[in-house]
């Protein structure tokens, strides 16, 4: 079963399921007894079940020694929702206050469950994600749909609470009632709705919800500003983001086991950050969107280079293109599974394949740029302490690289590593200051402003590179599964002959950080989806063979298996409406016929909200509906009522005749309603539910 | 196969003649040699690979195997396909590159199954009489086996094995993997004979030596498995820098460990770690990990897990996660055993999570799943204990370590009962309730904190239906000790006391330091009011695991000095008690002035401060104090 597959209580939910209804029948059975009885009758017989299992725990029955222990325990679980269930609606059946405490219970339950997503971790409980994954949604998505589910749920579950007003446990479908429900109804479900598309569009639009989703670093926007966010990093989600597939080795990869897939380049100072620059700028960025072509000669002047071809496959939309470093071609790919991928595209890169510690007595910066160049690589930061503490860094240190290499050491080995740094910085205000002239609590973002400052102070040309940095030890076959949390930000110097070259702080001192396994069976899911086409490997290859079904991950039966049990319900459904309607035409018998047209009669009153409250006798019931506002004359209550319990010699000899004409005269007032409602009360299935569950019209 | 056959004969004749004239005029290593050697005849990158033809690209794809560059290798192969979808050899290099090199094995069966309809097709049906059809037929089958094998099929490879062997194929791996399929058919006579004839006919001796020394531990036959694992040693070592000893020493380790030779055990897993290949895989640093808990080496075990650690960085494996489920679980005991439960939570839960790749070793994912619950819900206990003698700054502060521990006793109750039946129902009515059942990952000394919540009848019996065939004396103290942890469990007090009277004195010191622990704190719980003996076996206890007695809810009896009374009342909430009406081990020492606290906790017999801590918030320093006794 699905639901057992997706949740692992040992115990098969189904039974538990199957034993929960039970309980709920059970409680209607019961509803007459107190609810003292009750319990004391439940407890009676938890206290002879457990005798029992004690007892049967230890019978010499099976091969197994512990069998009837494992047995045992899955009873006690059963027993135990079962109980639950029959005292939980027994008191809801009692009282209207019991009801809203188990709605509340169910509620609270239902969001203790769905907690996990606190601090934008939407891909917490991980039972989301698997649903996202197989419904092909994005995880906010998903969550937002299960939460208004769960609403909506709730709400239903209300809507056949009893009312003040009615007997015990009875269900009032009745117009006014529908109508009051109805437009409740209508009303909370639009504000669901209403609100889900709010919360949507705010953090899907929303600059400030983007960052705290996308761990500090959102997507490359405008030139002239930046993506990056200082408040806080805790969207250090899970969420899938890409598959890229390296279609060859990276063997001399100098970052190892580390990968740096470069999106954006952040270069111009504006104020208190280091926003994108204008085009003329940062050109080894591509800045294309993944549908375009690109293409660029390969710059022959920087050493150790080699290509190498990624394929991307997006999962979450990128306004721009991602790559190991100088990307030279990019083509957009087919997409092979649309319900997966967003995009797809192809690039060619010219790769890094120097060793870090080559950089000895190296200068800094392209001896071929401009003045203008220079001037925009070389901006430094208003505020003087930067330059102080980059000097009092660096005193010792005779070149660039040197000074590269102690700023990095001196930031990874003072700086903290926070998702929430929560500095109180002022609109316009240098967001850097209380990081490193504070409490040097920080993320990526923080760390690589502060590094670019310096560098700049000290006069080496300096930017911040952005996209993703994923460890390699968590690809498989080449293929590199990127997560939100992945994004990053960093920072480069330009090495003479080398190029843009990332320097990034790897604090020593980490307060918090996002999680960092990746879903090896989601890896693999995808790999599935790129695996060659029938034509090289057909589908049934693996029919007959053992152990290979797909990894575990949530599968939703096909539709047929929802359609059939749904079709059979609905001619089930109307098969007994009609028999109800109209199996008084069968009968040849005067009496069963007199008893089935008043049970016609009966199922359409129960339709539209009458109904023969219990310990209400028929005589009665004919008063109350002539006093109510319908004011309608039930005739076969009474015939029938004199029919039965009469002596023989004193009962009504009706005709069949009669009786079809009394029929017809209590339901004339009936028929005189509109088509459309009389369709609306059709499908009403109160009378089908009694029908299966009632003794006495 | 024309072009396998001419780079075989680049491997071996042109590139030993061409790198020997290089090396004696050149300053190059040998893989800059091999890199030059073949780099220029077989990648050519002057030609697109779209122009090459499919054999070209099968011999690159060879080649790039052999220079461990695996994805240019694989990018090849799919070229040859989008060529020549019904291209057979590139189907069966491809299914190789899945089985060795990613561990995908299902998409690896894809390809060979695919490889094996092709050439049926292309070739006929078997027996053939060409050798390129025989080998390359050969070739297919052995595949397919390694791949049955991989994804649990046995009855599958056995079933190629055989076929492998009616074709009259035969080569070196055959023996040794014959065995293995057998042995995990539970076949081990059939298995112990076919690794016999491995070893005899010298196929690939080292592994088919490994393979006996495995079916005879298993067959009952601990001393004839040690002399084949001292061959298998023997053997790998004589393959130099090529011979992985540490497999066959880590076996050998876990006979003596069976054997409860725990000094030989631990010297053969040092010497395993110590080896080029020792930090390959983890089990040789897992299993010096579980024998050192036995007798409370935390410290060693921490040294041993960081050495793992840092040496494992040399060695990609196929994920980086490979080895961390397990390295988890260590270090979630570690913590436990130092008192940091909420440390030890958080990674034992990573434990259970965590990705875990088992291959062809014994455990499996269940014995791992089974072993984290248990140490899971001891420390559940121990987190709950501790908040029930924290000292706590206000009210709500209290109420809310209620509310935690309630929860904490709810999901305690839930994973006791998980584990039950993981134990029950997956691992074959608990198999692993033999003690050092081989693969099994079960700290055994505390194995009746889960074992207690069964009914003892059924305890005493499966130790019955164990000790039939189990006849080690110092596994009897381990079941000794879990029938009396049941008895007391189930309100059996004195029989549960006698048990454990009589095992103590069995016990062997510092090897079963641990099960002493175990047996005391069942004294410890049927004391009846007995001060002194009380007193006596909580000092006991806290001199073998410190924080032991606060995990499992006891108090340690002591002397006090304390002046101020807010102290006293304090620290008379925690699970220290203070008694000055007996003369004990400890003594707990205030000495505050000018508003600041100074506690002391001091060894009285030799005078020397153990522990001490001050500051001015009471609660903090309280709070910090116990922390450091416990």
């Amino acid at each position: 079963m699905l639901i057992d597959k997706s949740i692992d209580l040992s115990t098969s939910i189904t039974a538990l399921t199957l034993s929960s209804i039970i309980g709920v029948f059970s409680a209607y059975k019961l509803k007459n007894y107190s609810s003292s009885k009750v319990l004391f009758g439940i407890l009676l017989i938890i206290f002879v079940i457990e005798i029992l299992l004690r007892w049967l725990e230890v019978l010499p029955l099976a091969s197994s020694i512990f069998f009837l222990s494992t047995l045992s325990s899955h009873i006690r679980l059963i027993e135990l929702i079962y109980f639950i269930s029959i005292f939980s609606t027994h008191l809801s059946l009692k009282s209207a206050t019991a009801y809203t405490i188990e709605t509340l219970i169910l509620m609270l339950f239902g969001i203790s469950i769905l907690s996990g997503h606190r601090n934008f971790h939407f891909e917490l409980p991980k039972f989301t994600q698997t649903i996202s994954w197989t419904l092909g949604s994005s995880q906010l998505t998903t969550f937002i749909l299960i939460g208004t589910l769960i609403s909506l749920l709730t709400l239903i579950y209300l809507f056949f609470s009893p009312s003040e007003n009615s007997q015990e446990g009875e269900i009032i479908l009745g117009k006014r009632n529908i109508l009051r429900y109805g437009v409740g109804s209508l009303l909370l479900l639009s504000l669901f709705i209403g609100s889900s598309g709010l919360i949507h569009s705010y953090f899907k639009d929303s600059s400030e919800a983007s960052g705290k989703l996308t761990n500090g670093v959102g997507q490359a926007g405008k030139e002239g500003s930046s993506p990056l966010g200082f408040h806080s990093a805790l969207g250090g989600s899970n969420e899938p983001a890409g598959l890229v597939r390296l279609d060859g080795d990276y063997k001399n990869n100098p970052f190892a086991p580390m990968l740096y897939l470069r999106e954006s380049a952040l270069s111009e100072l504006q104020g208190n950050e280091i926003v994108l620059a204008l085009k003329g700028f940062d050109n080894d960025v591509s800045r294309t969107s993944p549908s375009e072509n690109f293409s660029r000669v390969q710059d022959n002047s920087l050493a150790e280079r080699e290509t190498l071809t990624q394929s991307v496959y997006l999962i979450a939309p990128h306004k721009s293109i991602f790559a190991i470093d100088y990307p030279i071609k990019i083509d957009p790919l087919k997409n092979p599974n649309t319900s997966k991928f967003i995009a797809a595209y192809r690039v060619v890169s010219a790769i890094p394949e120097y060793k870090l510690s080559e950089f000895e007595n190296i200068e800094t910066g392209d001896p071929s740029w401009t003045g203008i160049e220079w001037s925009h690589y070389l901006a430094v930061h208003s505020n003087k302490k930067y330059t102080e503490l980059a000097l009092n860094i660096t005193k010792n240190e005779p070149t660039d690289i040197d000074k590269i290499r102690a700023i990095i050491k001196y930031l990874s080995k003072n700086a903290i590593y926070t998702l929430t740094p929560n500095h109180e910085v002022a609109q316009g205000d240098d967001p850097v200051e209380p990081f490193l002239f504070g409490d040097m609590r920080g993320y990526c973002v923080h760390f690589a402003h502060a590094t670019v400052y310096m560098l700049r102070a000290l006069g080496i040309p300096a930017r911040i590179g952005t996209g993703y940095l994923t460890d390699l030890n968590q690809a498989k076959d080449g293929h590199i599964l990127l997560r939100m949390s992945d994004r990053h930000a960093w920072a480069e110097s330009y090495i003479r002959g080398y190029g843009w070259v990332p320097f990034d702080v790897q604090p020593e001192q980490v307060e918090s950080h996002a999680d960092t396994n990746v879903d090896m069976s989601m890896l693999e899911d995808l790999m599935g989806l790129l695996e060659p086409g029938d034509e090289i490997l057909p589908e049934k290859i693996l029919e007959g063979e053992k152990n290979v079904e797909d990894s575990p991950s949530l599968k939703l039966p096909e539709l047929k298996y929802f359609i059939i049990p749904f079709l059979l319900l609905l001619v089930v459904f109307i098969l007994t409406k009609l028999f109800l309607r109209y199996s008084w035409i069968l009968s040849d018998t005067p009496s069963i016929r007199l008893r089935r047209a008043y049970i016609s009669v009966a199922s359409q009153l129960i339709e539209r909200g009458h109904i023969r409250n219990t310990g209400e006798t028929r005589c009665e019931f004919k008063k109350r509906l002539i006093a109510g506002k319908l004011n309608f004359n039930f005739t076969l209550a009474e015939k029938l009522t004199k029919n039965k319990f009469c002596k023989n010699t004193d009962r009504n000899k009706l005709s069949l005749k009669e009786i079809s004409q009394a029929l017809h005269n209590d339901l004339s007032p009936l028929i005189k309603t509109s088509i459309w409602k009389r369709i609306v009360f059709f499908a009403n299935p109160t009378p089908f539910l009694e029908f299966f569950s009632r003794k006495k019209w | 196969m024309v072009a396998q056959l001419f780079f075989y004969i680049l491997l071996f004749v042109y590139f030993p003649l061409t790198a020997q004239a290089q090396l004696g005029n050149s300053e190059k290593n040998i893989d800059d040699l091999l890199s030059e050697a073949f780099r220029k005849p077989l990648i050519d990158d002057s030609i697109e690979d779209k122009d090459k033809t499919v054999e070209e690209l099968i011999a690159e794809a060879n080649f790039l195997f052999l220079d461990k560059r695996p994805i240019d290798a694989r990018s090849k192969l799919l070229k040859v396909l989008d060529k020549d979808p019904n291209y057979y050899k590139a189907h069966a290099l491809l299914g190789e590159y899945y089985l060795v090199h990613v561990g995908h094995y299902r998409l690896a069966l894809k390809y060979i199954k695919r490889a094996q309809q092709l050439f049926l097709q292309q070739q006929g049906k078997p027996p053939y009489d060409s050798t390129e059809n025989r080998t390359d037929h050969a070739y297919i089958l052995y595949l397919l086996v390694q791949a049955r094998l991989n994804l649990d099929n046995y009855e599958g490879a056995l079933e190629i094995l055989d076929e492998y062997s009616n074709y009259g194929y035969f080569a070196s791996w055959y023996p040794g993997t014959r065995a293995w399929v057998l042995m995990k058919l539970g076949r081990i006579k059939e298995a112990i004979q076919t690794a016999r004839i491995g070893v005899i006919t010298g196929a690939d001796e080292g592994r088919a030596l490994n393979m006996l020394g495995i079916l005879l531990s298993m067959d009952n036959d601990p001393q004839g498995a040690l002399k084949v694992f001292r061959s298998a040693i023997a053997q790998e070592l004589s393959l130099g820098e090529e011979g992985q000893p540490a497999t066959p020493l880590n076996n050998s380790g876990e006979v003596y460990k069976e054997l409860f030779d725990d000094e030989k055990a631990e010297s053969t897993w040092r010497k395993a770690i110590r080896l080029p290949d020792g930090c390959e895989h983890v089990l040789p640093t897992l299993n010096l990990g579980i024998l050192l808990m036995e007798q409370l080496r935390i410290n060693d075990i921490s040294r041993i897990l960081d050495e793992f650690e840092d040496c494992v960085k040399q060695f990609p494996l196929r994920n980086g996660e490979e080895h961390k489920a397990l390295v988890n679980l260590m270090r979630g005991r570690i913590s436990l055993m130092s008192g940091k439960s909420d440390t030890a939570l958080a990674f034992l839960e990573k434990s259970i999570e965590g990705t875990q790749w088992f291959g062809k070793i014994g455990t499996n994912e269940n014995d791992l799943i089974s072993a984290s619950l248990i140490s899971i819900i001891q420390a559940y206990e121990a987190q709950s204990n501790y908040l029930k003698t924290k000292v706590y700054s206000s009210f709500f502060e209290r109420i809310s370590s209620i509310k935690k521990r309630l929860s904490i006793w709810v999901k305690r109750k839930w994973l006791i009962r998980k584990a039950k039946l993981t134990l029950i129902t997956k691992q074959n009515d608990i198999e692993d309730f033999k003690i050092r059942n081989t693969d099994s990952l079960i700290d055994y000394s505390s194995f009746g904190d889960l074992l207690e919540h069964l009914p003892p009848i059924l305890i005493e019996k499966k130790i019955q239906q164990i000790i039939d065939s189990d006849t080690r004396k110092e596994s009897l103290n381990f079941y000794n000790i879990y029938l009396a942890q049941s008895y007391l469990y189930h309100g059996k007090k004195t029989k549960a006391q006698e048990i454990v009277n009589s095992t103590l004195q069995n016990l062997r010191p510092r090897y079963d330091d641990s099960l002493k622990v175990q047996a005391l704190l069942i004294k410890l719980s049927t004391t009846n009011g007995d001060l002194k003996t009380y007193n006596q076996t909580a000092q006991l206890i806290y001199n073998l695991s410190k924080a032991t007695l606060r995990n499992k809810g006891f108090y340690l009896p002591v002397n006090y000095s304390i002046r101020d009374n807010s102290i006293l009342n304090n620290l008379n909430d925690t699970n220290l008690k203070l008694d000055n009406s007996v003369e004990l081990t400890y003594e707990i020492k205030e000495e505050s002035n000018n508003g600041e606290i100074v506690l002391q906790f001091i060894n009285k017999s030799t005078n020397k401060v153990l522990y001490s801590e001050k500051g001015t918030e009471q609660v903090d320093v309280l709070n910090k104090f116990l922390d450091l006794i416990f």
